[in-house]
């Protein structure tokens, strides 16, 4: 994967033609919104939530350079808003608060209960099969950091997993 | 697979099923969403729905319990909004830290506060005062240790004051809250012993972790304004120079969507601003700063954002600097900029792009 950026405004003559929003879609939607439902456990937030990103993506469509990939960072940025958020309120009771029901998975507790950062490093990682450096491309960390979110990440589930 | 994560390979396989089996359950939208981008028919759809959000918006404005004064206080002479209606709008967000001015506050916002929130409040009896409420604010991280404090205001004006103490470069960030008055968005840096460096707004970012105080765009913003770094001690010049933002482009490089934040390195970055690199017997370069603010929290950022153009917005308007701040805030879901002290009022172009 390419890492992804946004272009400077001017561009240039030579720039490669900017792919479709449909077609981006077609070939990405389904990907991101299985990559966004493993992060907020919501299908339809999830689904929410890569709508919202493909809007926010839109307004500078023709500056960015690796849709596939901003998209991707987006998304995973958002969830990783919304996991905090989710944190937030729940230390601070407030009223607004919804009830998020529990996943049906002992393991999958387990990854919601991480850091919202190593959480999506573990679900790039195992849902995306990306390898490490794409993670750290996404998610803009440097790779050693990655490996550090993993490691600790595999740990702790295998702790919580022993007999 | 990589070495280390070998070890783990019971646990691996079993991560893959259970994600992929939650990964299933994803509902897939059969279409993008509709933008501009969708050709013609779509954008009549679009330019249709926007309308009817827009008439939506403005019942459920004029139906909305709250700050209805906004729309018929003059902002010039009654400050009635403002700092403490967008800081109320943050927690009651969950956002983690407040900060406001204690008038505001008191008049206007104090009873949108969660009583069960706690509170550490220091209400003045006059201008000058401040407030800040929240305690947990004390725990935002290693650069805002044990000590900050809540000072006056240095003059009549209304303003929030955050003092950051890191032994002896304590640091005081001032942000005048009431710039609208006088059309002169002011942020003050001064060290302990109270050397006072004044900085004309103009893309100034500074950022302690959970606090980020932003001066985003002033009047200056756009012409490239020079700070008067001259008092300020050189770490902290790195600093404020590694961060400001005099190009609404270069900004959104630093600051787009893709912002995972490292809490940590961003607190790291703030420990080597204010006494050098660990380690390094140097300071670090603006260029890892920036790397470093790259990182920090988006929640944080888009915070400091809002408390910055309550600072700025007044003098600014009209900027395109601040425009295009505001717009791309707009895209991060920064909506609860309602309360903006403008003097243009909230039917500005900048009010309404948050409704």
């Amino acid at each position: 994967m390419r890492r992804t950026r946004v272009l400077p405004a001017s561009g240039s003559a030579s720039a490669p033609a900017v792919p479709g929003v449909e077609d981006v879609w077609r070939a990405h939607a389904e990907r991101l919104c299985r990559l966004a439902v493993t992060l907020v456990d919501d299908p339809d937030e999830a689904a929410e939530l890569v709508q919202d990103a493909f809007v926010a993506v839109q307004r500078r469509w023709s500056e960015v350079e690796d849709h596939p990939g901003y998209l991707t960072r987006v998304v995973v940025n958002r969830a990783i808003d919304r996991q905090r958020q989710r944190r937030r309120r729940r230390r601070t009771r407030l009223p607004r608060e919804t009830a998020v029901p529990p996943p049906a998975e002992p393991l999958l507790l387990l990854v919601d209960s991480l850091p919202p950062v190593r959480r999506a490093v573990v679900v790039l990682r195992y849902e995306q099969d990306l390898g490490l450096a794409e993670i750290a491309d996404v998610l803009e960390l440097p790779l050693g950091t990655v490996k550090s979110h993993l490691h600790r990440a595999l740990a702790a589930l295998a702790e919580e997993l022993k007999p | 697979m990589n070495e280390f994560e070998s070890e783990f390979g019971d646990v691996q396989t079993q991560l893959r099923e259970a994600l992929r089996r939650r990964a299933d359950t994803a509902r897939i939208p059969t279409e993008p969403p509709a933008t501009s981008h969708g050709g013609p028919g779509r954008r009549v759809l679009a330019v249709a729905a926007a309308a009817i959000a827009l008439v939506g918006g403005a019942l459920w404005w004029s139906q909305r319990p709250g700050p209805q004064a906004i729309t018929t206080v003059d902002p010039a002479t009654e400050p009635q909004a403002g700092a403490g209606g967008i800081v109320a709008e943050l927690w009651e967000r969950g956002l983690p830290l407040l900060v406001a001015d204690g008038w505001t506050i008191e008049s206007y916002a104090w009873d949108r506060i969660p009583p069960e929130l706690p509170r550490r409040v220091a209400v003045g009896p006059g201008p000058g005062e401040i407030a800040v409420v929240d305690e947990s604010a004390a725990s935002f991280g290693p650069v805002v240790p044990e000590s900050w404090e809540i000072r006056p205001a240095p003059d009549e004006r209304r303003s929030l004051t955050l003092v950051v103490r890191r032994g002896p470069d304590a640091m005081t960030v001032v942000i005048n809250a009431a710039a609208w008055t006088d059309q002169d968005a002011v942020m003050d840096v001064r060290t302990a012993d109270g050397h006072p460096a004044r900085l004309d707004a103009g893309g100034a970012l500074i950022a302690v972790d959970r606090v980020a105080v932003a001066v985003t765009a002033g009047p200056g913003a756009s012409a490239g304004s020079s700070f008067s770094f001259d008092e300020i001690p050189g770490d902290v010049r790195a600093f404020v120079e590694a961060l400001r933002v005099t190009d609404p482009n270069g900004f959104a490089a630093a600051a787009a969507p893709g912002l995972p934040l490292d809490d940590q390195a961003f607190g790291a970055a703030l420990e080597a601003l204010v006494e050098g690199a660990p380690g390094s017997g140097r300071l670090p370069a603006p260029a890892d700063l920036v790397e470093w603010v790259r990182g920090t929290d988006q929640d944080a950022l888009t915070m400091g954002l809002v408390i910055g153009l309550v600072c700025s917005v007044p003098a600014g308007s009209g900027d395109p600097a601040v425009s295009e701040l505001v717009r791309w805030l707009a895209e991060q879901g920064a909506s609860y900029l309602y309360d903006m002290p403008t003097p243009l009022g909230p039917d500005s172009e900048l009010c309404r792009t948050f409704r």
